[in-house]
């Protein structure tokens, strides 16, 4: 029967209209995920270098271990964060005859088959081989090996149980933050060292079973919380994890009367992004993208240079409109025809949209201004791409957005989300990038930079005041598309 | 008021919809009847431009519908979910919908409340989104909000289905008394042939994409299509 399952979801992959017609999306993120592992594969076979070097004084395996507390705090937060509900479409299976037990283990069982639950073991793994088995002995080596790789699986079912609780009481969520939070407190305080903790408790792993054993019966106690938890939750009405939440009023609603039509438009975009999952995270990457300046700004060989910082201001100022334009119809392929058949007309849509678009970009640009601690270099580079960003850029990505013709939930989180991605997405970055660094180019070689940022500010600015011309464009094009993107978005 | 020449739809070289010649006069109610996959919500598709015809055109107003806006002034239409803004409430949509058609919020009330015995105290200020709601209720939304433009064209796809027997009876009457109030034209398929039968003067068989039968609603019509479809 369970293999039935796993047929039955192989085939749900292998039929998805996603997978088929993303096969180039599919090896690149392919891709992406092999260099990654590959990463923590390199950093596994040379941590034990890594920690001599680091902490010269110590025994790398007592470091190691000091370590393992942390990484299952932070473990315990990014599955949180990332791991979703292990959901299978059971409703066709209840009314036939198969043991409910049975579609329960199935389902439990498949979340262990996630990535998160792999890649530590690219680390531990060489570090058990290369350090712990000629120190320690295979069998103890072994011990210590699975205990970390339980401890990671019972996080997984904690993190599962907790986010089934979740849908029904909220508390569990402020259990879980209240108890990381005190334990990061004492540890800050030095009341209670985690690492002294942590070492103690692994190192006890490498001369005895019972650290192993606690771990398994940890296991097993929130396997079976799950297991009872769905086993009472089987009947229809209450697999829906979903609660219909409430509609909340948007304060200042009312002052978009003032504008009209774009002022509605505006006013229906705000609301997609508040209510649905995927365009809310894409505005929380906006602001965590504020900080991307502090990775290179401190920096000595980036804050000396030009490219890079044009680059690092592209980002800063104009997240939001690479990350929420380029899917401009996309958001709205659940009610595409409904747009198409009112009446609605197409150069007054992509002016709302600008409209949304560039105080955005607007407001990024004020909250960067911090940033002239390091230097008036800085502001000067970001007014710049500012100013190009909503003079040429915002417009290359909604001509291109147009290009976009795959359908997208709006209810599914956004992070590693690649569902609407295509390859217009990659191609359409490019000219972004390039085109202010090849303008830049030849003052740069004049060594007179600052000129070039003038001239990159300026075009900017002045094509923005074509704002009407250039959303004639995208609108013919778009009226041209609309058929192509409409059966697009109706395919889900 | 539509006019349909030389339309046709193929896809992967089989003919959808293969519609030579059609008038639709002002103020007439068209009843589109078929079996699954006759091309009927095709045939819709094309008429509000949401599909591009392998050949012929569609003339609303003596216009061509392809490319044009101003025939979505005063047409509504709803066939399906994909009309509905899922995550507003339905009296934020339907405030939408007005806006679009320069409606102020008084007037919209004011059309929205011939639709109470419709709506059965389930939708309008109700906190929930439309999303949230069951496939009637969706259903009465996007129906109430086509007609909230008091359109001279509604066109509405299987508008019975999805909906219990009272509900069905009242929206019946309510496209009958909202057809003679405002002289409009209408445009409904439908599986079910009682209705369709009652609430339309002409009747379109459709079948594989071919008009086989175009006739004005008889005492015997309904029993001819029974008859017609039984096979």
């Amino acid at each position: 029967m369970i293999s039935q399952f796993i047929f039955h979801k192989w085939k749900e992959t292998k039929r998805s209209t996603f997978w088929q017609k993303n096969l180039t999306i599919n090896i690149i993120l392919g891709f992406f995920i092999f260099y990654f592992l590959l990463n923590f594969l390199v950093l596994g076979i040379f941590i034990d270098k890594v920690l001599e070097k680091m902490f010269p004084d110590q025994n790398p395996v007592d470091v190691f271990n000091g370590f393992i507390l942390y990484y299952a705090m932070v473990d315990l937060f990014m599955r949180f964060q990332l791991q979703e509900l292990p959901v299978m479409t059971i409703q066709p299976y209840l009314h036939l005859p198969i043991k409910r037990s049975k579609i329960i283990n199935y389902l439990l069982g498949k979340s262990i088959f996630n990535l998160l639950n792999f890649f530590p073991w690219l680390i531990f793994v060489p570090f058990c081989i290369k350090v712990l088995i000629p120190q320690y002995g295979e069998f103890y080596a072994l011990v210590w090996l699975f205990t970390l790789i339980f401890l990671g699986f019972a996080n997984n079912y904690l993190i599962i149980y907790i986010k089934r609780q979740m849908t029904k009481k909220l508390s569990y969520v402020v259990f879980l933050i209240l108890g990381i939070a005190t334990v990061t407190l004492l540890d800050y305080f030095e009341i209670i060292s985690l690492s002294e903790v942590s070492t103690i408790m692994f190192n006890y792993a490498l001369t005895s079973p019972i650290p192993l054993l606690i771990v398994l019966a940890l296991l097993s106690l929130f396997y079976y919380l799950n297991y009872q938890f769905i086993l009472d939750h089987t009947y229809l009405d209450e697999i829906g994890t979903k609660k219909n939440k409430e509609v909340g009023n948007i304060a200042g609603q009312q002052y978009f009367d003032r504008f009209g039509e774009i002022g509605q438009f505006i006013l229906l975009d705000i609301k997609l992004i508040l209510r649905n999952k995927r365009p809310r995270t894409i505005a929380w990457m906006t602001v965590f993208f504020l900080f991307y300046g502090l990775i290179f700004y401190p920096q000595d060989i980036y804050i000396e240079g030009y490219y890079m910082l044009l680059f690092v201001g592209t980002f800063i100022t104009g997240m939001f409109i690479f990350n929420y334009g380029q899917f401009i119809l996309g958001w709205e392929s659940n009610y595409f025809d409904g747009i198409l058949t009112n009446n609605i007309d197409p150069n007054k849509y992509f002016q709302a949209k600008f409209w949304l678009l560039i105080p955005v970009s607007c407001l990024s640009f004020i909250f960067s201004l911090p940033y002239v601690f390091f230097g008036w270099k800085v502001i000067a580079i970001n007014l710049a791409m500012f100013l190009f960003n909503i003079g040429i850029n915002v417009f290359v990505v909604l001509y291109f957005s147009t290009y976009n013709n795959k359908a997208i939930e709006l209810s599914k989180g956004g992070a590693m989300n690649w569902q609407g991605v295509g390859i217009t997405q990659f191609i359409l970055i490019i000219p972004c990038l390039i085109l202010p660094m090849i303008l830049f180019l030849p003052f740069d070689l004049m060594d007179i930079p600052y000129y070039g940022l003038a001239v990159i500010g300026i075009i900017g600015l002045i094509s923005s005041f074509f704002y009407k011309f250039w959303i004639g464009i995208i609108a013919k094009r778009f009226v041209a598309e609309k058929y192509k993107i409409a059966s697009g978005f109706r395919q889900k | 008021m539509i006019s349909v020449k030389d339309l046709s739809k193929k896809y992967n070289g089989i003919l959808a919809v293969n519609i030579p010649s059609l008038e639709i006069q002002q103020g007439e109610s068209f009843g589109l009847v078929g079996n699954n996959g006759a091309g009927k919500t095709t045939f819709f598709r094309m008429i509000l431009d949401l599909i591009r015809p392998s050949s012929g055109e569609i003339l609303i107003k003596e216009e061509v519908v392809k490319g044009n806006n101003n025939w979505k002034k005063f047409t509504g239409s709803y066939l399906d979910e994909g009309f509905l803004i899922d995550f507003l409430s339905p009296d934020e949509y339907f405030e939408f919908i007005g806006n679009l058609h320069k409606l102020n919020k008084a007037e919209v009330e004011e059309r929205l409340s011939k639709f109470e015995d419709l709506f059965n105290g389930e939708i309008r200020g109700s906190n929930k989104f439309i999303r949230d709601l069951s496939k009637g209720n969706q259903k009465k939304v996007g129906i109430a909000a086509a007609m909230l433009i008091q359109p001279e064209i509604l066109i509405l796809d299987e508008p019975f289905a999805n909906l219990d027997p009272t509900t069905q009876i009242r929206l019946k009457n309510q496209m009958k008394s909202f057809k003679e109030e405002n002289n409009c034209t209408l445009l409904v398929s439908s599986h079910d042939l009682n209705h369709v039968t009652e609430v339309c003067e002409r009747i379109v068989v459709l079948e594989k994409g071919n008009v086989i039968q175009d006739k004005i609603r008889s005492e015997t019509t309904l029993k001819e299509l029974e008859e017609y479809f039984a096979v």
